[in-house]
Parts: C-alpha cells; structure tokens; sequence
C-alpha cells in the first residue's frame, strides 16, 4: 500500500505544480463563466438602446393602450403611411413601424416593419397588447359586463404532481425541472471527467514508456500498484481541478451577475390591464383553494423528500462517479501499455469511447422516461451504467435495480483492473514493438508446456 | 557461496522461446558477466532476476531460499533502456525513487548529496531533467541504482552512453562496490571491459546457456598452446630447428629481433621447449597466448549455431 501512496504523491504533486495545470484550473472558470457573461453581457447592451417604433393605427383606437415598454418607445403618426415609410425609414428616425390595418378585427393581423430582425420580446408584447384589447372589445360588443370580463380573465397554472403507489405526492414540476437539471449536469459532469482525466492517465503510461522510464520503476513496484497509483493520483487532481472549476465558476458567475447585471435575469413583466382583481370575492374564494392545496402539498413534499433516502443517493453519486472513472482509467491505462506512440492514441480511445457516447446521445430519452426498459438495461450495462445512473439517480431508483447495477459495475471494473494490469505489466516492456493481438490473448490463456 | 541460484528457468514470450532451461549460478562478492548476442534472452532473465518478468518453469534461489517480493529492495537494477522523468527536478526524482526502493527520503538526501558532491554536480540538484544532456542523465542513474546500498547490482550495459573519461568513472565506481562486498551482475557487449572486470561469466546463445565459468578457467579451457617467442638470432636457424610438433601461426622481424607466434600439436613442457629454443639465440621474452573473451564469445555462439542447425 506503501508503495500505492507514493506513486499517487508522484502523479499528483507533479500534476498540481504544473504550471499549465495551474493555469487551466484558474482560467478554465473564467471560460465557463465567460460562456453565462457573455449572453448577459449582450443582453444588457441592447436593453441600454433605446427604439422608437412608430404607429400606423388604422383602427384609430387600439394605438392609445400601446405604451412604452422596455427599450420600446412608441408614437403614434396619425396620418402617417406604410408606403410613406417605405422609401425613407432610415432617415425617419424610426427603427421601426407597426402596421395596423383598418381590418383587423377579420384579418387579425398587424404587421412591424424593419430594415433589421425584429425582436421577439417587442413581437410578443405588441401580441399581447392587441389581442387583449381586441378581445376585451369584443365581448363589450356583445353586451358583456366589464366586471365579468375581469372575473374571467383568470391565468391557469397546470402543475404537474407524482405519486407513489400509496398515493403520496412525491414530485411536482418544479422539482422536477430541478431534478431533470442535476441529472444532466451529473451525467455530463463525469462524462468530461472520464474524458479528460482518463485520457491523461493514458497519456502518463505512454510518457514513462517514452521515456524508458517504466523500467526503473517496475523494477521497485508491481505494474498493478504503479497503475492503482496513477489512476488514483490523476483521478484525485482532476476530483480538485472539477471542484475548484465548479466552485469558481459559479462564483464568477454569480458575483457578475449580483453586480454588473443585476436587471438582465429579471424580465420587466408584461403591463397589467390598469385594474386589479384584488378585492374581488370570488378571487379572495379561489385564493383561499389555492392556499389549502398548497400547504397539503408542502408537508407532502418533505415528507417525500425524507422518503428519497439522501444519504443513499448522495452515497451512489460518488459510486457511480469514482468507479466509472476507475473503469475507464483502467482500460485507458492498459490502451497506453500495448501502444507504443502517442500518435496511435485516437484509434484506441474512439472505440472505448463509443459507450460514452451511446450513454450521452441517449441521455435526453433516458431523462425523460427514466423508467423506461431502455434506461433500465442502460444502467445495468457496466460500460454505461456510471452516467446513465447519475442522471436517472435524482428521479428515485427502485433500490433492487440500484444493488444490481453497483454489483455488475463492481464486478467489472475488478475484472477489468485485473484484465488491464495484465496488458499493462506484460505491455510496458515491451519497447520499439507493438503487442500484437495474438500476444496480448496469450496472457489470458494457459501457458503451452515447455517442451 | 552461490548468493543467487537459477535453476530450469524457461520463458515463452507469444511467438518465440526466450529462455529455455537455464540454470545459473552467481557467487557471493563476484563480477558476474552475462553475455550474448542480441536476443539471446539476457535482459529477459536480467527481468526474471528482477522480478520484472516471472518465469514460466523454474525457481531462483536468493541466499538459498527462494526469492521473495520485498527482496527488490535489496536489487539495484540499471537497465539498459533507462530515462528519467524529463520534467521532474533532479533531486526530487532522485529522492522518489530511493523511497520506491524502501529508503526514508531524509537518509535518501543526505546521502545523495554525498554522491552529487563526489561526482562534483551538486548544482543539478534542482535543475530539470530535461536540461541536462544524456550522459549527465546516465550519472544521475547510476547514482540511483546503487544508493540503497543493494546486494545485487545488476547492470545492463552500464558504460553505453558515456564517455572514455565517465566510463572509467562508472568502472572505478563498480570496483568499489564490489571491494564493499556487493554482487554485481553485468551485461555487455564491451568484451574489454568483460576481461577487466568480472570474475565468472556466462554466454547466452538462443535462449540458452552455453558456457559458464570463472573468466580464468574458460580461458585455461579455450587455449590453444599457443606461444609468443622474442628473440636475438636469425630465423632461417629458428625454422630449421623446429620439429614437425610445432607450427608458425606468425612472425615479425625487426633489425635481427624476431616476434613468433608458435603453437604446439602435441603436449611438450615449456621447459624443454624454452631449452630447445635456447640453442638457437637469446630468448628475450617467452608468453602464453590465452584466447581473450572476444575470440571465445565468437567461437562459441559459432560452434553452438553449428551444432544447433
């Protein structure tokens, strides 16, 4: 074990004084954050211009409720006209015209005219807007009671909640949304570790071939507690690099967005119709429905929150975290024994890979349906189980389906790490020629008497 | 004493037979020479020692029981194909590797400054690796292969790399291990080097052992009763005084001082054949000529590749 230890302070004292190292887990935040920022940055520029939109209204009534909002400055041109715009926009001082026709009670369509793409948020607003009112005017037309019109008016929010099978509530969308974002944050999380650390581990077996430094070292240690060394020792560094890069990025991101764009993430809300339903009885009845719901609810959500074991499943994300790793890196290891170049690498690390990449593309299914016979025998599959049970974990796991899916993945990765210590200590003596397929399956059959 | 013991060792690699049925035997305190040419399953049994490779059939006997795990702390291995961590700095390497080798890395530094300062490089203690050039890079190997104090040293082609000046160094240095009582086994292509310094050697040939012995006894075994004669006369005389158990391999005449190379068919006393000679001139010198290791190393894999097709 002795011998493990120092191996592991090699890899990983070597790795974490690197400048390059250093540099990539200070920078690497500052990437990720850039990626949040830079949106947020954009947004809030374009917020700072200023648009003046003018009215051509037809209808002479429906102008007088379009009112500023956000960037959009609107005036009404009384007797202003399309074709009037048309040649001339530019030196109007406009940036753009919105259209409404006489007729648009029956075409139902208005119309923004622009020498640039039009944005949404003012698309959406001038929508709102027009066809409240139209509506509004309508049901007056029809000898509706304003005060009905009010009363009818009511937003509908449709939630979603689970069951179990005894009927308690265990999710509803909100925690779902949360969940569906830890699932693919986990999988891909140790997708990128797998990647990048794995492929390091490879690159280290291959640098001490290189160097012939191997020899010197197998001559002290056994290859299975040089490999057990570097895997955990590069595993390690990349466990601090992940953590130093989540924390910092979060952090950069957050203080950002505290600070210089404290309004972007807060959208103005869509103008209210001038008058409040407040005090209106049957509202303060629905409101006192609602209430009652909810607070059944909120005992049930804890309730089932105490019911997902945390311990459990906090416990099975570091499982399926570290020994999805530790199967990779070993496989990875053993891929850097047989080869003899660098560049041969790519043609080793593709076909490994390929389960990764089936567990990623299939992830968005897997999510959505987590109980599905698909994400079932995904999870069970060694070689794609770690990921695809990071993402489906948050979502509650049958604990048979758990035990069985630790089992085999345990399983594997000792009969892997076994597999792979053999190519490995057969391998990394092996200079200036490549194993051939036939000398790597001698190690695994018995020996041929001498004769 | 036989300090280490091999006996039927054999090794198959997937398509070829690296060792077949060796047997060997190193003494406590000796030069231990194994030679061979390339593949002949030297660096193969080098790792069998090692305990790098495990044999496929047979046992090494270390101090008469057999050779155990923790027993690599007491090997020194220098092996022919050897680097170092290029971006590692020179001393810390230095110390990881005497701690993989089981010392305490204090003991390991204070006694590899006392190395660094007789090999006058205390100042590459920090430096990295990679800037230092290959030959100061096989100084820096060899002062971790022998730092531990190891009972066997076992060194595979230890002077390829270095120059005259730092090969008579390392020499220097592996006498002086053995003064200390230190086994050393080395493998090399260097016959000059073989004749300077070991004691015993062993010739591999294709997988197998095909001579072994004391470097005295071999020679003793491979002479051919071949002398070198100076002396002061003519050498009409000296050949019609020979006798049809003689023959002349060479000569070389220089003023009337003549050079011979004679050998003999027959068993004669060099004393009789010192007195016979006597009549003829004045002898001025009179010396066997033993075969040296080249010519045996040559002889040897000639007549085993012979007899083995």
């Amino acid at each position: 074990m002795n011998k493990i230890a120092l191996i592991f302070k090699r890899e990983f004292t070597t790795r974490i004084r690197n400048k390059a190292f250093l540099l990539m887990t200070f920078l690497g935040p500052l990437l990720i954050a850039a990626i949040f920022i830079v949106p947020m940055w954009i947004q809030k520029m374009q917020k700072n211009v200023i648009k003046h939109v003018a009215i051509i209204d037809e209808t002479h009534i429906l102008a007088q409720t379009i009112n500023d909002y956000q960037t959009y400055r609107f005036t009404n041109i009384p007797d202003a006209t399309v074709e009037g715009f048309r040649e001339n926009l530019a030196e109007s001082g406009y940036d753009a015209v919105l259209f409404i026709p006489r007729n648009i009670y029956s075409s139902q369509a208005a119309i923004i005219y622009s020498h640039v793409w039009v944005d949404d948020a003012l698309r959406a607003y001038v929508s709102y807007v027009l066809r409240r009112d139209l509506e509004y005017m309508a049901l007056i037309k029809e000898n509706v009671d304003v005060e009905t019109i009010k009363r009818v008016s009511t937003p509908v929010h449709v939630g979603v909640q689970k069951w179990t099978k005894e009927g308690r509530y265990i999710d509803d969308d909100d925690s779902f949304g949360k969940k569906v974002g830890i699932a693919f944050g986990g999988a891909f999380l140790l997708y990128m570790f797998i990647f990048i650390y794995g492929v390091l581990v490879l690159r280290g077996v291959i640098e001490e071939k290189v160097n012939r430094v191997v020899e010197i070292v197998v001559s002290s240690v056994k290859p299975l507690q040089l490999m057990a060394g570097k895997i955990l020792g590069i595993g390690s560094v990349g466990l601090i690099q992940f953590v130093t890069w989540t924390i910092l990025t979060v952090g950069i991101v957050y203080v950002a967005q505290v600070t210089i764009f404290p309004d972007v993430y807060n959208p103005v809300p869509l103008p209210e119709m001038g008058y409040s339903i407040t005090d209106n009885q049957l509202d303060a009845d629905l409101s006192t429905v609602q209430n009652v719901t909810k607070i059944e609810y909120a005992i049930d959500l804890f309730e089932s929150l105490e019911g997902i074991n945390w311990t459990v499943m906090i416990l099975s994300f570091i499982f399926f975290f570290i020994f999805g790793y530790i199967l990779y890196a070993s496989i990875f290891a053993a891929i850097g024994a047989v080869i003899d170049q660098d560049t041969e690498t790519q043609q080793f690390v593709l076909p490994v890979s390929i389960p990764l990449i089936i567990s990623i593309v299939l992830l968005e299914g897997v999510i959505a349906n987590p109980e599905s016979t698909l994400a079932f025998a995904l999870s069970i599959i060694p070689f794609t189980s770690p990921v695809i049970m990071l993402a489906r974990l948050p979502f509650g796991i049958p604990y048979w389906e758990l035990t069985l899916s630790v089992v085999v993945l345990l399983i594997t990765c000792f009969v892997f790490v076994y597999i792979s210590s053999k190519m490995y200590r057969a391998g990394i003596v092996h200079y200036g020629k490549k194993m051939s397929f036939k000398s790597i399956l001698a190690l695994f059959l018995p020996k041929k008497s001498a004769d | 004493m036989a300090i280490l013991q091999a006996d039927e060792i054999s090794k198959v690699y997937a398509s070829a037979k690296a060792l077949d049925m060796v047997d060997m035997e190193i003494s406590e305190g000796e030069i231990f020479g194994l030679l061979g040419p390339n593949g002949a399953g030297k660096t193969t049994f080098i790792r069998i020692l090692n305990q790098i490779l495990s044999p496929d059939t047979g046992t090494i006997q270390f101090h008469g029981r057999e050779l155990m795990p923790h027993d690599i702390y007491t090997f020194g291995y220098l092996p022919e194909e050897r680097g170092l961590y290029k971006k590692m700095r020179v001393g810390e390497q230095a110390v990881y590797f005497a701690s993989l080798k089981g010392m305490q890395p204090s003991v390991a530094k204070k006694e590899l400054l006392q190395w660094f300062e007789k090999f006058e490089i205390s100042h590459w203690w920090n430096k990295r690796v990679e800037e230092l050039s290959k030959g100061m890079q096989q100084k820096i190997q060899f002062i971790i292969t022998v730092l531990h104090k190891p009972e066997i040293l076992i060194l595979d082609e230890p002077f390829s790399g270095f120059d005259p000046i730092n090969a008579e160094h390392i020499k220097q240095e592996i006498l002086e291990m053995k003064k200390s009582g230190t086994t050393i086994i080395l493998s090399t292509h260097n016959m000059s080097s073989v004749e300077e310094l070991c004691d015993s050697i062993a010739l591999f040939n294709a997988g197998k052992k095909i001579l072994q012995g004391s470097v005295f006894d071999i020679k003793q075994k491979h002479k051919k009763n071949q002398y070198h004669i100076t002396f002061q006369g003519y050498f009409d005389k000296f050949l019609a005084a020979l006798s049809s158990s003689y023959t002349i391999l060479w000569h070389e005449q220089q003023e009337n001082q003549i050079d011979v190379h004679i050998e003999l068919t027959e068993e004669v006393e060099t004393n009789k054949l010192l007195t016979h000679f006597m009549n003829i001139g004045t002898i001025i010198g009179f010396k066997e000529i033993l075969p040296s290791m080249h010519d045996i190393f040559l002889e040897s894999i000639h007549n085993n590749s012979n007899t083995a097709y």
